[in-house]
């Protein structure tokens, strides 16, 4: 009954008018920002964050959820029509859907990858409905040494799949935490590195931080790209949208599988859309029987990575709500506004305040079935957007970026912040150093520092740690990770050093075959 | 061939700023105010965070180059932008939001656009400043954010 009257009561708050309209807007703005090239779902959340300061919790919390449904699935139409993901989470949809649309058939691809984003987040809703409250009272049983080790069991993973380069994870995720110790200390109310400065007391805070990371270093990368050479969907022919019957019913299962991958692959810790993309299409690639098809204008490799790529909104919201753990940075992001309205991811989110963690449910159906719609009805139009003249918005969208910041507490260092933050982006990303381990240290570190030194402080040892089932279970867990991941990496160099050997086998041969 | 080259030590240079970066941040943390009677002070968490990232320093200092993979260019054009950013945070307590919003964008839509012709100048203005009354409207009226007034408030 308590489950149900919460049901009611997030769907009373959601379905009030002006509500729904903030969520309506929300959804496209989010596809308007998938659709162009450069911008992502999680700067979209970020840019919109400012504007949720003066909103109730609820409605704020559903806006930002439905800029992320919109943000990812609007990416796929880029990539389909000019071979350009709109967002990294669309990069395999590129593989089938562009040849596609050199077929003729850019139409059916669109309809049948808008359908796959709705059925990815459909059932990944479901799942998250399902199992966050599970998990919510499984995390109630959690003490400092819990917390301690499910975050380093996050931070574990996230390293592990950064990329090629473990150490470079590291280096990313060991910043970031040492950015978070700027400030007062929250256990002992000290400051640290402040250097005599005194707006340096109050530290960096998360929202500039992740706006400069995520928004400014892409504004200042873009900024400077050169997009001569790309292609233009102005005069392209699109034809009839909606997908046929047999195109649904034949990929049955793909939709179940796709959406388990992207379900699954959201809960790990800052692996996001594209690799639930990549692994979901070579999955669906195995299973077909005519593999050759794939990436010559294959529907089932778009309803793959498509239902992947959105199937990890629920799987990252899961532990996003339940264990205060982003699965991904715009998660990172929605835990950031969640903060902002004085609202803390974790089990006491469900049962203080069950209304809001109901909003967020609702906002993912409501978000993906106005998404469906505008996207089958507004395509034609929406795919000029590309064309939009960059030269203007992206000055535009750093003034809305440092007016935003600035309107949290008026305070324009939090403006430097957001500009040094996103020099430090720019910077990563140029160098091939992984951001996302970045964001999570920042996040994570306070809860690790906190959580241990009280777990110190109340036993006198942190053998808790190893004591504890839950607690050893995460750290084994954590071990396990890493390891494997090193023994992983150590193979893929092994097997690129045994091809390059074959490699000049072949070529001393064939040199000796000519002489 | 000269790209390769930079590249395979570039992982070198970072872990080198690594060390020297954490040099100088642990020389800090002895300036920490601490409480007595505790397990663990102010200083326990930055120092041993300081300590791992000093290690991976070390390692990327011997191993030189992580990963074959070539880096991409560092745009200065892009830096110039961000330093651009920052004269704008640093001048607008002096200035004001609205003119300086309106002279930065007119600014920034030619140096994006690299068309300094008059015609594009007045083009930029003109957007800079529906942009400007929008974002204006929007955060100090909307929203009742205080924005920064300049010297003439």
């Amino acid at each position: 009954m308590d489950i149900l009257d919460s049901i009611l009561g997030g769907l009373k708050l959601i379905s009030d008018p002006s509500t729904a309209a903030i969520m309506v807007f929300g959804t496209l703005c989010g596809i308007v920002v998938g659709i162009i090239p450069g911008l992502s779902a999680t700067m979209a959340i970020a840019l919109l964050i400012p504007f949720t300061f003066t909103m109730d919790p609820v409605v704020a919390m559903a806006l930002l959820v439905v800029v992320y449904v919109g943000g990812i699935s609007g990416g796929a139409l880029t990539a389909i029509l000019i071979r350009m993901p709109g967002t990294p989470s669309s990069v395999a949809t590129v593989l089938d859907g562009y040849p596609m649309t050199q077929n003729g058939q850019a139409g059916k691809a669109i309809g049948n990858a808008v359908v796959a984003s709705f059925v990815g987040t459909v059932v990944s809703g479901c799942f998250l409905m399902a199992f966050a409250p599970t998990l919510a009272r499984f995390a109630v049983q959690f003490f400092y040494s819990e917390y301690v080790a499910v975050c380093l069991f996050a931070l574990a993973a996230v390293v592990s799949v950064s990329g090629k380069s473990l150490l470079r994870g590291l280096v990313t995720m060991t910043l970031g935490m040492l950015a978070a110790t700027f400030g007062m200390s929250e256990v002992d109310g000290l400051p640290r590195f402040t250097f005599g400065i005194s707006e340096f007391n109050a530290g960096f805070s998360l929202i500039p931080a992740l706006i400069g990371f995520f928004a400014i270093s892409q504004i200042m990368k873009e900024s400077m790209a050169d997009n001569r050479d790309r292609l233009k969907p102005g005069s392209m022919v699109i034809g009839p949208m909606l997908p046929s019957f047999s195109d649904i019913y034949s990929n049955i299962g793909n939709y179940i599988r796709s959406s388990l991958i992207g379900t699954l692959i959201g809960v790990l810790p800052a692996m996001g859309g594209a690799p639930a993309a990549l692994i979901s299409y070579a999955q669906a690639k195995n299973a077909s029987k005519t593999p050759e098809r794939f990436g010559k204008g294959a529907v089932e490799g778009i309803i793959a990575s498509e239902t992947a790529n959105n199937a990890t909104i629920g799987g990252a919201l899961i532990i996003a709500l339940t264990l205060g753990i982003p699965g991904d940075p715009a998660t990172a992001i929605l835990i950031g506004g969640l903060m902002i309205h004085g609202l803390q991811p974790g089990p006491q989110l469900f049962t203080q305040t069950p209304e809001v963690v109901y909003a967020i449910y609702l906002a993912v159906f409501f978000g993906s079935i106005v998404m469906m719609i505008a996207m089958l009805t507004l395509s034609r139009y929406l795919c000029r957007l590309v064309d939009l003249p960059k030269e203007y918005f992206l000055p535009i969208l750093f003034i809305v970026a440092a007016t935003g910041v600035y309107s949290m507490n008026n305070r324009m260092f939090d403006v430097g912040v957001m500009v040094g933050f996103g020099v430090l982006g720019y910077l990563f990303e140029r160098m091939r150093y992984p951001l996302a381990p970045f964001v999570l240290g920042m996040l994570l570190g306070p809860i690790i520092e906190d959580n241990f030194r009280r777990l110190v402080e109340v036993d006198g040892h942190a053998w808790g740690l190893f004591t504890r089932p839950i607690s050893l279970a995460f750290l084994i867990a954590a071990v396990l990770f890493l390891a494997f991941s090193i023994w992983k990496h150590q193979q893929d160099q092994q097997k690129s050093r045994d091809s390059e050997d074959a490699q000049l086998e072949n070529n001393v041969a064939e040199a000796e075959k000519n002489l | 061939m000269s790209q390769v080259n930079k590249n395979s030590t570039y992982d070198r240079t970072v872990g080198l700023c690594l060390l020297v970066f954490c040099a100088l941040l642990y020389w800090n943390t002895f300036s920490f105010k601490t409480r007595l009677f505790v397990e663990l002070n102010t200083t326990f968490w930055p120092r041993t965070i300081l300590a791992i990232l000093a290690i991976i320093g070390l390692i990327l200092v011997i191993r030189g180059k992580l990963t074959d993979e070539v880096r991409e260019p560092i745009s200065w054009k892009s830096l110039l932008t961000a330093g651009v950013g920052l004269f704008y945070v640093v001048l607008i307590p002096v200035l004001g939001f609205i003119p300086l919003t309106i002279v930065f964008l007119t600014l920034s839509f030619s140096v994006i656009k690299q068309d300094f012709s008059r015609q594009a100048l007045v083009k930029g203005m003109i957007i800079a400043v529906l942009a400007t009354v929008v974002i204006y409207t929007l955060f100090g009226q909307v929203m009742n954010v205080q924005l920064p007034g300049g010297f003439w408030e």
